[in-house]
């Protein structure tokens, strides 16, 4: 009775982890329905992730796109060893770390075309922007692997497991450059200036 | 993170605004980007290759077991004959139904079956008393098989024997 029932715990357990594994197994079966589930659910954090790295949105737009195309290839051989997110998160970053290499040349360093177009800033938010520009140019002083760290834990609401996963690093390395990461941004931003 | 015992007050206060924080660039409409994936990959779920092929590795294996199997069996011992081989060794001419002729004496053929017994133990005693006189012959004279022991009769022997022979024809 306790054999039969291990299997089905640790398989529910599982898809507590990865709520994305009952799709994925679909997918493998022939649901087609199932790709397009897993492109709702994720397509707006692929996107944010994305966008981080590659500065105009339509550029974001295509990279996106490339990301779920890889994934449809290599879902039915995905073999769960990660959660579907991070996997998709990790297809994310390669795919936009390979975009930025092709096209390190064409890359604004300061002003992004999007800027010209994007909605006016009203003015009682003037004062959040400014707040939320500093924030950024803070999180961009980090090293790259805090950075990184900060950016999935904090944006990307993952577990240190899966940051651990993305960052290629070990959970506990992950925790340490997490915390690195928030006391250097406090340094930065300075003492009261942080609150 | 709430959770995080490392974290203190500022920290947590810092992750708040971080989080606070609008996302980079104006956000697409999703369900133009959700159309536009849709359909660069298509509408058919690709399959791995190594589903096509997934049969391939236990039918290699169950072949080879078998090969292996009718190797080592048809080693081990010989095939039964058929019904042809048995017919055909019936058909050797090489084996007679017919069976031996028991004795040729004088040129014609002795049915032992028809001799009486005591005659034949009378004529053995004689063989034997004129083939070795002085000594005692207590086995059969005559090896069944091999006429071999004829070559080492000394000429006394032969002519004893020749006697003998002529006595019993008259």
């Amino acid at each position: 009775m306790q054999a039969l029932a291990l299997p089905a715990l640790l398989e529910r357990v599982t898809d507590t982890l990865d709520p994305d594994r009952e799709l994925a197994e679909r997918f493998r079966s022939g649901d087609r329905s199932a790709f397009d589930a897993i492109v709702r659910r994720h397509q707006k954090g692929v996107w944010r992730m994305v966008r981080r790295y590659v500065r105009h949105d339509a550029d974001a737009f295509d990279v996106t796109q490339q990301v779920f195309v890889r994934a449809f290839k290599g879902l039915a051989s995905f073999r769960g060893a990660a959660t579907v997110r991070s996997w998709l998160y990790r297809i994310a970053i390669n795919c936009a770390l390979s975009w930025l290499r092709d096209h390190r040349r064409e890359q604004p360093a300061e002003i992004a075309e999007d800027s010209l177009t994007a909605m006016p800033v009203a003015p009682a938010n003037i004062a959040s922007d400014q707040d939320g520009t500093r924030l950024r140019a803070a999180i961009a002083q980090l090293p790259p692997k805090q950075k990184l760290v900060l950016e999935l834990r904090v944006f990307d609401d993952l577990s240190f497991k899966e940051v651990a996963e993305l960052a290629d690093c070990s959970e506990n390395t992950a925790k340490v450059n997490f915390h690195y990461a928030v006391k250097r941004l406090r340094d930065i931003l300075g003492g009261p200036d942080a609150r | 993170m709430r959770d995080d015992p490392e974290l203190d007050t500022d920290d947590r206060a810092l992750i708040d605004k971080l989080r606070a924080l609008p996302p980079e660039g104006n956000e697409p409409d999703w369900d133009q980007l959700a159309a536009a994936i849709r359909a660069e990959v298509g509408d058919h779920a690709p399959r791995p290759w190594w589903r096509n092929w997934r049969w391939i590795v236990p039918i290699w294996a169950l072949a080879t077991t078998a090969t292996v199997a009718l190797i080592v069996l048809r080693h081990e011992r010989p095939a039964p004959p058929t019904h042809e081989h048995a017919h055909k060794i019936q058909r050797d001419p090489g084996v007679s139904a017919k069976p031996a002729p028991a004795m040729w004496l004088d040129g014609e053929e002795l049915d032992l079956d028809d001799v009486d017994e005591p005659a034949l133990d009378e004529l053995d005693l004689e063989a034997r008393a004129a083939l070795s006189p002085e000594e005692d012959v207590t086995g059969g004279i005559l090896p069944v098989a091999d006429y071999g022991w004829i070559d080492t009769l000394d000429d006394d022997a032969i002519e004893r024997a020749e006697d003998w022979l002529k006595r019993k024809r008259s």
